[in-house]
């Protein structure tokens, strides 16, 4: 089995007449260390796919399975012990705590998991100076351009050791250059960590550098 | 520590709600202290007429010198009767024509019945009435507050000037609006001379009074015997609408600070769907949620408790000291009511922000995320 499968996937939102379906019958598989990039319009289904496959909505009908464990079928707190330890996001906005400052925010997952604070501390300027931010600690949000709060982001993935990191447009509201910059983040990421690496985008940079594409059209893989 | 000022990331809104369950706390802490003080008057009363009953004129005993003061040996003489003591009461401002509250009295008493009379009442300065005193007079802490009298200071009662030899301290009952005279210069005084307003009979040692009081009545005709019990309940009775009023009005506020917490901890709650469903993605637990959102509750019930519980103790001292000036006494502040009102306020918060914590921790990450 592979690292990460999901088999006949639907979601579908609402009810009777106004049932509308993101996702179709997707099965999917995804090895360890693989980069996958999840292409297509928008609307495609993009978001929702990846918000199922690291268990942060559970599907209409179909499983998901990591490292051979069905996480569909998790309670509420198997969830989000998987979300603290072993998956991450990374948002196309929205991915900070705005009252918190980087270092926190980067810490955050660890907080919940009941780390000791002087080892949160240790851990978040560790993996900050690792994606360029080891001066900025201290800085809120409101004081980040937008590329350094996806380096944020992924500085966050890295904090918790997570092994599969599941980013969704990345790049989105980034300009060429720091779309670039994110993206080779993420490979390295990838690369050196060894961390799956599952991106939804369209950007064509992303789509080229990715080792497979799938694109998705209208819930379905195409 | 970063919850203690996480509620203050919206610093206007934080501190109106702290300012909201201040002013609730403040009023429910000085209805509290009202509704304290009408209780310890009660209480006190009841443990001064503990034991006794109380013979009067079928008119009440406030009208004064009605009764013959040859009565007396008659209820001496009679089975159960330990002892029995004619007292004058009379109005120390009698021109004053309505009082808030309880009237200051001058209390003619034979002085060597004060230690039978009122054992459970300590001298704070000077002495008590002796055997042979003449224009002296022990004076309770309200009217020593009233006139400024100092000790060996002079009180005019009835046009005549006595001197005071002694302060009752403060016991936050009747006695501390009293003035004690020796008992033949009250009749002298107020031209009462053979009368007095009431008897106060002492059963004797395993006599029942609520047994005795009828049996007095029976024999000695035109006189009205009153009970512990019966007094005790005409006491109770007329403060219990002052208690239902305060205690009323003090609930009435802790609830409107309570609503105005809720509206704080809500809109937080609906400014920060899509922060709390971040951090539901990042691994947050519904319990880690609730915990926090809660915190937010507590932290703002407890500021404002404190707040509240403070600014109300300055104003019933600074309060308190202007009406004892004026020999008026209103609230009665205790370290119990400080930490019931206190402990209250921060429950009530902490249950208050439980019910939008509770549906916070329930928010679908993945809608929230989104804006839903």
């Amino acid at each position: 089995m592979a690292f990460l499968e999901c088999l006949h996937l639907t979601r579908n939102y609402g009810k009777g007449a106004v049932t509308v379906t993101a996702v179709q019958d997707v099965s999917l598989q995804v090895e360890k260390g693989e980069f996958l990039c999840l292409t297509g319009r928008s609307g495609s289904g993009k978001t929702t796919l990846l918000h199922l496959l690291g268990a942060l909505e559970s599907p209409s009908t179909g499983a998901v399975y990591l490292d051979g464990r069905e996480i569909t079928r998790f309670s509420p707190r198997m969830k989000s012990h998987l979300l603290r330890t072993r998956v991450s996001f990374v948002f196309q906005s929205l991915n900070l705590i705005t009252s918190l400052t980087i270092l926190e925010n980067t810490v955050l997952p660890l907080r919940y998991s009941r780390v000791k604070r002087m080892e949160r501390i240790e851990k978040g300027r560790k993996v900050l100076q690792e994606v360029g931010l080891g001066k900025r600690l201290g800085a809120y949000p409101s004081e980040l351009s937008g590329g350094e709060m996806q380096r944020v982001a992924v500085a966050r993935a890295l904090a918790k050791c997570s092994d599969l990191l599941l980013a969704d447009e990345p790049t989105g509201e980034l300009d060429t250059a720091t779309a670039r910059e994110i993206t080779d983040l993420l490979l390295e990421v990838n690369r050196v960590h060894g961390t799956t690496v599952v991106v939804a985008s369209h950007d064509p940079y992303v789509v080229g550098k990715a080792a497979r594409v799938v694109e998705l059209r209208d819930g379905k893989i195409s | 520590m970063e919850f203690l000022w996480l509620p203050f990331r919206n610093r206007n809104r934080a501190l109106l709600t702290l300012f909201g369950v201040a002013i609730g706390v403040f009023a429910a802490t000085m209805m509290g202290a009202m509704a304290t003080h009408f209780s310890r008057l009660a209480s006190r009363f009841e443990q001064s007429i503990k034991g006794k009953i109380i013979i009067r004129e079928r008119v009440g005993f406030l009208s004064g010198g009605i009764i013959e003061e040859s009565r007396i040996k008659d209820i001496l003489g009679l089975p159960g009767v330990g002892d029995a003591v004619g007292g004058l009461v009379v109005r120390l401002h009698p021109k004053e024509m309505i009082v808030l509250g309880l009237p200051d009295l001058v209390v003619g008493i034979p002085p060597e019945k004060i230690s039978l009379l009122y054992p459970h009442i300590p001298i704070l300065k000077g002495r008590t009435l002796r055997k042979g005193d003449r224009f002296s007079c022990v004076v309770g802490a309200d009217i020593r507050n009233e006139f400024s009298l100092p000790l060996s200071g002079m009180l005019t009662i009835g046009d005549h000037p006595f001197q005071v030899v002694g302060f009752l301290e403060r016991g936050g009952g009747q006695e501390d609006r009293q003035v004690w005279i020796p008992l033949d210069c009250a009749q002298e005084i107020f031209h009462r001379d053979g009368l007095v307003s009431h008897i106060v009979v002492l059963p004797r040692e395993g006599i029942d009074p609520e047994i005795l009081a009828p049996e007095i009545e029976k024999k000695i005709k035109g006189l009205d015997a009153v009970t512990p019990m019966r007094l005790s309940r005409q006491v109770r009775q007329s403060i219990f609408l002052w208690r239902l009023i305060t205690l009323g009005t003090g609930v009435l506020a802790v609830i409107i600070g309570g609503l105005s917490l809720l509206n704080t901890i809500t809109f937080t709650v609906l400014e920060q769907t899509a922060e709390i469903g971040l951090k539901k993605a990042l691994g947050a637990s519904n319990g880690d949620i609730l915990i926090e959102i809660a915190s937010d509750g507590l932290v703002l019930s407890s500021a404002g408790g404190t707040l509240g519980i403070v600014s109300a103790s300055v104003f019933v001292f600074f309060f308190n000291q202007y009406l004892q000036e004026r020999g008026m006494s209103l609230f009665t502040l205790t370290w119990g009511l400080v930490f019931g009102v206190w402990i209250l306020s921060v429950v009530a918060g902490a249950g208050i922000a439980l019910i939008p914590a509770w549906r916070a921790s329930h928010i679908d990450p993945a809608l929230a995320m989104r804006g839903k």
